[in-house]
């Protein structure tokens, strides 16, 4: 009758929820077999956002600090691709972009976190703009050009490296969301100072959860750089890449895993038809659609199937 | 046994003192009331033995160890539980995740089993069983002071710091408060509280402590503390039975 967190992660664990979650992963795994590289690029971008939507929600889910930092670590993972490509075997490079986004989130949330509500939204935006600038400058100043050419690794590799990291992420979000540490980080969200009075060490919590979050938008740059062989500053950095997670989280409902990994889904695949089918009224239509969804479905699509579940619900008790 | 003994603790909030120099000790096993009136500097005092603020100066020591600068994760982890008087509850968590919670992050650690077992113990010892699945901010202002107090004892204290757990309460449940603390003492634990109501604070405590702008006044026990002229004019403004 209970329903506690620990009960709702065994069921998922040992129900349907894995084996469901396999074969989706399989079929993924066999696509690119029968795809042409342009679907299979396709569908390699709707990983990508699903895996920044993911590690977006991981920690601004739950903690309500909303992070608008999401390009400084893409970006991190994207240069580290950029040093490192030509000298090291693809899935290192990927890994380091990682650490690089991981070690620059600790750094950040050591000194940052202590920030709350407008302050830390407004911190993590100068943040990766004062990224940006900082790595314009050194190109400009010290490099002396501005773009940088990437080694470029063909679509299928980039696909499977992108669903390897799809695949992590959501075990991750999932373990965590369901452990002890998935608790904390909402009551840190609810009331931080009664969190650290009940035991919990709210700072290590915070900040681990943020670098783990940082990590997998790196990964997520350095793969992808190489699909785009030259990048500059103002590609790698790109804002959109830190409004982009938020809104899809909230598209698809921040509280719940599947709900982001289909608003995600849907949006990109959405921006995608947009940019071919009304290439110059591409932004405009994406806008007014986002301004829509925001507000008539405060909760995302998983608030539309939480409601309708409950209105059978009632019909059914109605009934009996 | 001195449980908790508290030296010279000052604060200073920019030139203002909230607590000018207080000194006293509490046994292990006793019940201490702390009374005064609004601003005396009780929640304040509390703030500083909990580790929410950092005193300008003075010690704190708790069972013989200097816990003044510590966090409150880390002076909660070595016994000292509080409530809050403006209740702080996870509100869109539900009343068992609540204490779960408490559980789940104590030391030595427990299996996630043998947690729900004692949560489901403590929700019921502390009346609020039947309502485990709902989120705290459906309780009713009694029993999220309830909740309150079931979450500070999920995390084992040996030392538990009441913040005006009756403030808001119906005469009933006033009664139900008090039996409750006198169950919780029979549990071990020492417990101090800060309390408006008198009639509570001279039923339970075995030593009253009387704060004035951040000053302690008088200490001693119920009988004498009702008794005392300078407590009745600053904050009794009259005699009360005992």
């Amino acid at each position: 009758m209970i329903m506690d967190i620990s009960k709702r992660g065994r069921y998922l664990w040992y129900g349907r929820g894995p084996i469901l979650f396999s074969g989706l992963v399989l079929v993924a795994a066999i696509l690119p077999l029968f795809m042409d590289p342009f679907t299979t690029i396709s569908a390699t971008n709707v990983f990508i956002y699903v895996v920044i939507t993911l590690s977006w929600t991981l920690f601004s889910g739950p903690t309500r600090y909303i992070s608008i930092a999401t390009a400084a670590f893409f970006g991190m993972g994207i240069y580290t691709s950029a040093l490192v490509g030509e000298m090291l075997p693809f899935p290192l490079v990927v890994c380091l972009g990682g650490l690089v986004s991981f070690i620059l989130a600790l750094l950040v949330g050591l000194s940052t976190l202590r920030l709350k509500g407008m302050y830390f939204n407004i911190f993590t935006f100068g943040l990766s703009e004062l990224i940006r600038h900082s790595v314009l400058w050194w190109e400009v100043t010290i490099t002396g050009t501005v773009g940088r050419w990437v080694v470029s690794v063909d679509p299928v590799p980039v696909y499977y490296s992108m669903l390897i990291i799809l695949v992590i992420t959501i075990a991750v979000s999932f373990f965590i969301g369901r452990s002890r540490y998935g608790l904390a980080l909402r009551s840190v969200g609810q009331s931080e100072e009664a969190a650290d009075h009940m035991g919990v060490n709210v700072t290590a919590v915070k900040v681990g959860v943020f670098a783990i979050s940082a990590f997998f938008a790196g990964v997520t740059g350095s793969t992808m750089a190489t699909r785009w062989s030259y990048i500059d500053p103002s590609i790698a950095f790109n804002p959109l890449f830190s409004f982009m997670p938020i809104l899809m989280a909230t598209f698809g409902g921040i509280g719940s895993i599947t709900g982001q990994i289909i608003g995600a889904t849907v949006l990109t695949l959405l921006a995608d038809l947009l940019l071919t089918e009304f290439p110059y009224y591409y932004m405009l239509i994406y806008g007014i659609i986002l301004v829509i969804v925001i507000l008539f479905l405060p909760g995302g699509i998983m608030g539309i199937w939480e409601s309708l579940i409950t209105k059978r619900q009632k019909e059914t008790n109605e009934n009996t | 046994m001195k449980i908790l003994e508290v030296l010279g603790i000052t604060k200073y909030f920019e030139g203002l003192v909230a607590v000018a120099g207080v000194d006293f000790h509490i046994n292990q096993g006793e019940v201490v009331g702390l009374i005064g009136p609004n601003g005396a500097g009780k929640t304040t005092l509390f703030n500083l033995i909990s580790g929410a603020i950092t005193p300008s100066s003075g010690v704190t020591l708790f069972k013989g160890e200097d816990i003044t600068r510590l966090k409150p994760n880390e002076i909660c982890k070595r016994g000292i539980a509080r409530t809050f008087q403006l209740v702080k509850l996870f509100s869109d968590m539900t009343v068992l995740e609540n204490v779960l919670l408490s559980c789940l992050f104590r030391k030595p650690s427990v299996t996630r089993e043998d947690a729900m077992g004692e949560c489901l113990e403590l929700l019921n010892f502390i009346g609020l069983n039947g309502m485990e699945s709902l989120p705290a901010r459906e309780l009713p202002i009694g029993g999220q002071k309830r909740l309150e107090v079931a979450r500070a004892l999920a995390t084992h204290p040996e030392l538990l710091l009441l913040d005006e757990v009756m403030a808001g309460l119906n005469p009933t449940e006033v009664a139900e408060a008090i039996e409750s603390i006198k169950r919780i003492r029979e549990r071990g634990v020492t417990i101090m509280l800060v309390e408006h109501v008198m009639q509570a604070i001279m039923d339970v405590s075995d030593r009253v402590i009387v704060l004035h702008n951040g000053e302690k006044i008088a200490e001693g026990m119920p009988c004498e503390i009702a008794a005392n002229e300078t407590v009745i004019n600053v904050y009794l403004g009259g005699t009360i039975s005992c």
